[in-house]
């Protein structure tokens, strides 16, 4: 019964929605036949025919409130009604259309820079480093009394990795560096950008290469000695075709002859927000690619080009990990205080590194934008 | 004073689907029979005959088809569903009883 009832309703409502036309003539044509009849009556009894359809249309009493009456009943009116007012916003929109663009376009800025400020903190901020478990992964930075982001010294670096409890491993890596680059021995380079990693960076960061394999930790021991590569996963695909025969193949970086080991998974694009390298090699093959040319890389102290991060033991805080490198950074300004004096070290998470507040980086907090005005500016919104 | 051919609340739905339930017919022939069966004591006017029986198409009720007229005109004639059938013996029980029980009350002699 209350199955046939909806079986019954539903049809004459979706009728009435799709063909609307439809059925509003049809209501027409049923009054009008009525109407018609009504009038030939009142003629039957001796009207004028003038007079009976007065009489007839009166006894109607308004054929259009009838209509609207009936369209009632057929309980869509919320619907018409809707696509009427849709109608009519849209024609008053047409008559002016100075005030509808400017609207329009107040609305497109303004839900734009909303959600590319949002997209921006997210990208940033919200979204962690692409590998398993990243919370563990922190950075170690170095500290003066001008920067307090610095990097560290190949040296620093390894005596850091030798002298810490804190980490399941550390890991350091130089910034990206212009590479020319060839994939076959005779064609012309072109410049790519390749990153300098230790021999166990993607072991610590828990990424496991989609073809090959990753760097062997004595593969960054003998400078110049292992000249091996890891592509990233879009140099892969744009230079080789992903050509999964690319491993154990020679290309050549700098004017010499590499061979690629293996290439990074599509879900590691790099540790990087913006600027991703192509491709990585060993630390130890810092000769052949650019460092500081006023100093040695694997010996001077102060020669601090690489960023260290490290992945924190179990159970262990970054607070904790933070007290030992303080130690640490103690020591070394008391046995090469020629390098290291007033320069300390801390642990940073992805958050600080993010959000720090110096040039380096994109800063997102509200201070930063009266950092921008001009002071004369920043002098008036001084409190008097 | 009541005009005679003014209705008793809901009991045109009642008219109409006793009426359709005789054979199919169409608005203006519904008004006619209505007239000449209740010996022109009932009326109905245009203005509720029609909002109504669209109600009962709605409800599922009554049903409608185009088809030619004794004149060859197209109209639109109604006819009652199995469910207006049931509906039309509730709505008919319901009445039984309740003019039964309005006419008992007048009949009461004054004590």
């Amino acid at each position: 019964m209350r199955i046939e009832h909806w079986w019954f309703t539903a049809r004459l409502r979706l009728r009435s929605i799709l063909r609307r036309n439809r059925v509003e003539q049809e209501l027409d044509e049923e009054l009008q036949f009525h109407l018609e009849h009504k009038i030939q009556e009142g003629i039957a009894h001796g009207l004028s025919p003038k007079e009976a359809r007065y009489r007839a249309m009166r006894a109607m009493d308004g054929l259009e409130q009838r209509k609207e009456e009936i369209r009632d009943m057929r309980r869509i009116h919320w619907l018409t009604d809707f696509l009427d007012d849709v109608h009519y916003a849209i024609r008053s929109l047409r008559r002016t259309p100075g005030l509808t663009a400017f609207v329009v376009i107040t609305l497109a800025v303004g839900i734009g820079s909303t959600s590319m400020c949002f997209s921006t903190v997210d990208g940033l901020i919200l979204r962690p480093y692409p590998i398993p478990r990243p919370s563990g992964v922190v950075s170690l930075v170095s500290t003066s009394h001008d920067n307090s982001f610095d990097s560290f010294s190949y040296r620093e670096y390894l005596d850091i990795r030798g002298h810490t409890k804190s980490y399941d491993g550390v890991i350091a890596n130089a910034s990206e560096g212009a590479v020319g680059f060839s994939a076959d021995p005779g064609t012309t380079p072109r410049a790519r950008a390749g990153m300098m990693v230790c021999g166990n960076y993607f072991r610590v960061l828990g990424v496991e290469p989609q073809l090959g394999r990753a760097f062997r930790d004595d593969e960054d021991q003998a400078p110049g000695r292992d000249a091996v590569v890891v592509l990233a996963p879009d140099l892969w695909k744009n230079e080789f075709a992903s050509d999964p025969s690319v491993v154990g193949r020679t290309i050549r970086l700098n004017g010499r002859d590499f061979t690629v080991i293996g290439v990074a998974p599509d879900t590691f694009p790099g540790m990087l927000i913006f600027a991703n390298p192509d491709f990585y090699m060993p630390l130890a093959m810092a000769p052949v690619l650019s460092t500081n040319p006023q100093k040695h890389f694997f010996e001077d102290r102060d020669d601090r080009e690489l960023s260290v991060k490290a992945r924190l033991r179990p159970g262990t805080t970054p607070r904790q990990a933070d007290s030992e490198l303080a130690v640490l950074a103690q020591n070394f300004e008391r046995d090469y205080p020629q390098f290291n004096r007033n320069r300390g070290a801390a642990v940073r998470t992805q958050f600080e590194m993010l959000t720090r507040n110096d040039a380096a980086a994109l800063n997102l907090s509200p201070a930063a934008a009266t950092k921008v005005l001009p002071s004369s500016l920043r002098q008036k919104m001084r409190p008097l | 004073m009541s005009k005679p051919n003014d209705l008793v609340q809901g009991t045109l739905d009642l008219l109409l689907l006793k009426i359709l339930a005789l054979e199919p017919l169409h608005g203006w022939a519904i008004t006619l029979r209505l007239k000449s069966i209740s010996g022109d004591v009932l009326q109905v006017s245009e203005g509720s005959l029609y909002p109504a029986l669209h109600k009962l198409e709605q409800e599922g009720w009554i049903t409608a088809e185009w088809k030619q007229t004794e004149n060859n005109r197209r109209a639109k004639f109604y006819s009652l569903t199995r469910l207006g059938r049931k509906q039309l013996e509730s709505e008919a029980a319901n009445w039984q009883r309740l003019s039964a029980a309005i006419s008992h009350v007048i009949q009461l002699s004054e004590v």
